[in-house]
């Protein structure tokens, strides 16, 4: 079965992030692991493309396969509970920074710390582990300053000044950045299927939080073994529901 | 016995929650993967590729046999330097400040008396331990991910009351766990669900989000496979048998028991146990199990070799003791006369060695905007620091300075630092002023004066010029570009992303040059201005 990854671009500042901060630093902080490079969710992904899901299905709520397309998406997304009968044929993991990228920051990290290893100071594995876990901190720190930048807003009171204690700021991903999210089917797909998947990510324009305020548009697609699917919408979704 | 070994990698994070009652909003990952897990996992995948909505018990017999007759699914216990670790017997202690040292002396209460110069006894901080080749043990917990999650009740909408906020403390991603399947028939079900080196399944909560999915890697079949010691042909000694897995036992009365002296047929002189809450769920059900008291793994207890029938030990250390040993409870393993004391060893410190590879288009760009914003972010704050450390004396005119400041814009716009020198030729009158007036910069606490035209004229070749690191030696010389805002070697090694190379860095450093030029004469500016200020204020 080919790769299949959903590919997200992000057209204004975004914050992927789970609502909390960093204390003294930032209010809202995004994701990131321990190297410093961003990731959004897998269950946010889901969650993002299931609002979608749910909107479409309202639109075809009258028409005469609609018992189809809601089995295409419990197909898809599965049900609430844990049984045999609920789980989903779909599994999404977290979206990341391209896979090459992704490799790229973690052997530029080796390759600045691996002549560090070599210091005879060094007396153990455990000296090697701490200097390890330093450099690993440090290089996430640049990291995430490099790739992100800071904004901060205030609430405005009724006459127009800043309202007290409403000054929060919020580190957001640069514009441009792509992220990739690989997507795990347990089962072949079949064309409704895939006609959903491909209409829910068609219809995903914004993702990520302060999304009424400017940020968080991202372009959507999906991708099978790298290159872009354009089939799915049009054969499998569009054509169906214009029958 | 004949077995089948495979490991599991853990692409994504995996949650088989504990059965401990807890936080509501939490759930915390067992430290292993449970055989009963496993089991199912594999089940699902049979039905799958059977395209079987339900499980037919009494009509499929093979599969009755496979998953609840013949073979034992026992826990994926993680990988230590390729060795399947085991939970460490709870008879072992280390001196407590030395609990979290990794070359410690670890005493073994079930290999004789306690040595004297351990003072204050103190149980493992780790759970897990392997014997390493040279027979000292390596002992390690698994990798763990916090993420806090957020659901709603109503779509899209976040707020107190309607979305609920949990935690879930997951085994981390990128682990190995080695996996085993004992039984005769374990290759042949092992053909018939699919399970082979990249076959891929999903394990524990959240499975179809972020969670669960694991890669078999490695899988072998060894025909006299054990997890302990062999038993000796003699009949001296101790022997310990240590639970490598939680046991569930009961006695006559049906009351759960904590010995398994009713196994062996012996008494046990001494003991170290344990013991937690065994649980789990039942896919088929969408229900949990019922809940037992079960003996810990690592569990110790302690038998006079004498006294104990060995072709009835055998048996016990092949089949296992208690209920549920098809999902991998109730394993022992045999200790044979444990040493007194072990010398720890640390495991060997590795990471997978990343390959040189190209960057597709996309990802170097992304690369080259990182490197460039890792690049400014270090000058501004030399740049931060140069005018820290920089002021201008013996200026009264700031009209002077103003034009100057125009000039200095007018290079950075036309990336031209010439400007300034063109600038400085055209000046009539008021060159005299500039002659007399000084810039005093402060590096490494010494104050250095000279004189601004000169300075200036300095700051322009320096424009001109295309080194953009420091250049060693002449940290003495003129406060341009090299003394002042240059970036060393050691800061370019531990810079992200990819650096901007030729003509960007040429650009960048007219600009800083331009910024450092016009941040020093607009505060010479404030300065006059201060100081007129002040005149007037005293009446002057």
């Amino acid at each position: 079965m080919p790769t299949y990854q959903l590919k997200l671009r992000l057209l204004s500042e975004t914050t992927f992030g789970r609502g909390d901060g960093q204390a003294g630093v930032v209010d809202l902080e995004v994701q990131h692991d321990a190297l410093g490079r961003p990731y959004w969710s897998g269950r946010a992904v889901k969650g993002v493309l299931v609002n979608e899901c749910a909107d479409i299905l309202d639109m075809l709520s009258g028409s005469t396969d609609y018992a189809e397309w809601c089995e295409a998406a419990r197909w898809l997304f599965g049900g609430p509970g844990s049984g045999m009968g609920q789980g989903s044929n779909l599994s999404f993991g977290e979206a990341h920074l391209p896979d090459d990228l992704q490799r790229f920051f973690e052997r530029q990290f080796q390759q600045q710390v691996n002549p560090l290893l070599n210091d005879p100071r060094l007396k153990d594995e455990a000296a090697r582990r701490a200097l390890v876990a330093r450099e690993q901190e440090r290089y996430r720190k640049l990291l995430l300053r490099s790739i992100s930048a800071d904004r901060s807003q205030t609430a405005l009171g009724e006459d127009g000044t800043a309202k007290e204690h409403s000054l929060r700021s919020q580190r957001v991903l640069m514009p441009g950045l792509t992220l990739v999210a690989d997507l795990h089917f347990y089962d072949d797909p079949q064309p409704r299927h895939r006609g959903l998947l491909a209409a829910c990510v068609k219809a995903l324009h914004s993702g990520g939080s302060r999304r009424n305020r400017g940020r968080g548009d991202i372009e959507a697609s999906l991708l099978a073994d790298g290159e872009e699917i354009t089939s799915w919408f049009q054969h499998d979704f569009a054509t169906e529901v214009r029958k | 016995m004949k077995a089948l070994l495979f490991d599991l990698y853990l692409i994504k994070p995996v949650l088989i929650a504990r059965t401990e009652p807890g936080d509501e909003n939490s759930a915390e990952a067992l430290a292993y993967l449970p055989g009963s897990s496993i089991r199912g996992a594999l089940i699902s995948a049979y039905m799958l590729r059977n395209k079987l909505s339900k499980l037919d018990l009494k009509g499929d017999a093979q599969a009755r046999g496979w998953f609840f007759n013949d073979l034992c699914f026992l826990n994926a216990y993680p990988a230590l330097e390729g060795t399947r670790a085991l939970p460490a017997p709870l008879s072992w202690r280390v001196e407590k400040d030395y609990r979290a040292a990794v070359d410690a002396e670890i005493w073994d209460a079930a290999g004789g008396e306690r040595p004297g110069y351990l003072q204050t006894p103190a149980t493992l901080g780790e759970a897990f331990s392997a014997m390493g080749g040279d027979g000292s043990p390596r002992l390690a917990d698994p990798r763990r991910s916090m993420e806090i999650h957020n659901a709603s009740w109503e779509r899209r909408i976040k707020q107190a009351g309607d979305s609920q906020v949990f935690l879930y403390d997951a085994l981390a991603a990128g682990q190995t766990f080695t996996a085993v399947i004992t039984g005769e028939a374990a290759a042949s079900m092992a053909e018939a669900v699919g399970l082979a080196d990249g076959a891929r399944f999903s394990l524990g909560r959240s499975r179809s989000a972020h969670y669960g999915l694991v890669e078999v890697r490695n899988l072998r079949t060894v025909e006299d496979w054990r997890e302990g010691d062999a038993l000796p042909a003699g009949q001296q000694g101790r022997l310990a048998l240590v639970l490598a897995s939680d046991a569930l036992l009961y006695d006559a009365q049906g009351q759960p028991a904590f010995n398994l002296d009713a196994e062996v047929g012996a008494p046990h002189s001494a003991a170290w146990y344990r013991t937690r809450v065994a649980g789990g769920f039942n896919r088929a059900w969408g229900l949990p199990l019922p809940q037992g008291l079960a003996i810990q793994a690592g569990s110790v207890f302690l038998y006079d070799l004498a006294q104990l029938d060995k072709h009835k030990l055998n048996e016990l250390l092949e089949r296992g003791v208690g209920d549920r040993r098809a999902e991998g409870f109730g394993r022992v393993r045999a200790l044979v006369n444990p040493p007194v004391v072990l010398q720890r060893k640390d495991v060997a410190f590795a990471w997978p060695a990343q390959e040189q590879a190209a960057l597709s288009d996309e990802s170097q760009k992304i690369a080259q905007a990182v490197g460039l914003q890792c690049l400014i972010g270090f000058l501004e704050e030399k740049l931060a620091s140069a005018v820290a450390n920089l002021r201008v004396e013996q200026m009264e005119d700031r009209a002077q300075l103003s034009r100057l400041r125009m000039a200095a814009r007018s290079a950075v716009d036309l990336k031209d630092f010439s400007v300034i020198t063109r600038h400085l030729g055209q000046l009539k009158a008021s060159a005299e002023k500039l002659k007399t007036a000084r810039v005093v910069a402060r590096v490494g606490g010494v104050e250095k004066r000279s004189r601004l035209n000169e300075w200036l004229e300095g700051l322009a070749r320096d424009g001109a010029a295309q080194e953009f690191w420091r250049q060693p030696g002449n940290q003495d010389g003129e406060p341009g570009w090299n003394v002042l805002l240059a970036l060393s070697e050691d800061d370019r090694a531990g810079m992200v992303g990819l650096l901007p190379t030729g003509d960007e860095l040429r650009r960048l450093k007219i600009t800083y040059l331009g910024r450092l030029l016009d941040a020093v004469l607009q505060k010479a500016s404030r300065e006059i201005q201060r100081a007129a200020q002040k005149e007037v204020r005293n009446g002057g």
